[in-house]
């Protein structure tokens, strides 16, 4: 149990530096699309996307797809995510006790979260993805906080 | 306070499985194993519904450690 547990930790954060990876392709398309919008004297222009991230979502979507087989309609495992499904009582406890525990990291964490976006005011040349990764960063704080807890539970 | 409890014993009494005693109480095998090794303090109703499968009153299936 403890290492299927940690199969899907490691399975979602993976996805969500993937997703997170695609997403700075897609604001870097975005932030070109927005200085063309915005400087009348362009007569022309191009938009380059980095196509890698979204094939590896792919790819890693249909390994998902064999690999993490369940009896749960699709739509039931679009609707809640895979660590919430909760099958009986002692379940129940489990994801309470490892919800309370990143909720707490959540509240402690708060004012840097709100200090880091302050800092991305003065990163923003340096660093254009950053809230994108700041994103990122604190799914896979309280995603690790989440399963630590469950894993050590269990 | 710990709560201790006879689970294994009376499912070896009447040749359960943790699978079959997990089915008819309706919670997983996962939850059984836990309950067995005293990692896990069932619910009152999860504590009846094993109380009915062995015929038994609760207190004489699950006691507190003195």
């Amino acid at each position: 149990m403890k290492e299927k547990l940690t199969r899907f930790y490691w399975f979602n954060v993976l996805f969500v530096i993937l997703v997170g990876w695609a997403f700075c392709e897609l604001m870097k398309m975005a932030q070109t699309l927005a200085y063309v919008l915005q400087t009348p004297q362009v007569n022309h222009f191009s938009v380059e996307i980095g196509v890698i991230p979204f094939v590896l979502i792919l790819i890693f979507a249909i390994v998902a797809q064999f690999r993490f087989k369940s009896d749960r309609k699709w739509f039931h495992l679009l609707a809640l995510p895979i660590e919430l499904i909760e099958d009986d009582e002692r379940e129940k406890s489990l994801t309470a006790e490892a919800c309370r525990q990143a909720y707490i990291v959540f509240v402690y964490f708060l004012p840097i979260h709100l200090a880091s976006l302050v800092a991305g005011v003065f990163l923003k040349d340096w660093m254009p993805y950053y809230p994108v990764l700041l994103l990122v960063l604190n799914y896979i704080i309280y995603h690790t906080i989440y399963y630590r807890t469950l894993i050590k539970s269990i | 306070m710990k709560l201790l409890n006879r689970v294994k014993a009376l499912r070896a009494r009447d040749r359960l499985t943790q699978e079959e005693l997990a089915k008819r109480v309706q919670v997983t095998r996962q939850t059984i194993v836990a309950l067995e090794k005293g990692n896990y303090v069932p619910s009152l109703l999860l504590a009846l519904a094993i109380s009915d499968v062995f015929s038994l009153p609760v207190e004489q299936i699950f006691w507190r450690e003195e």
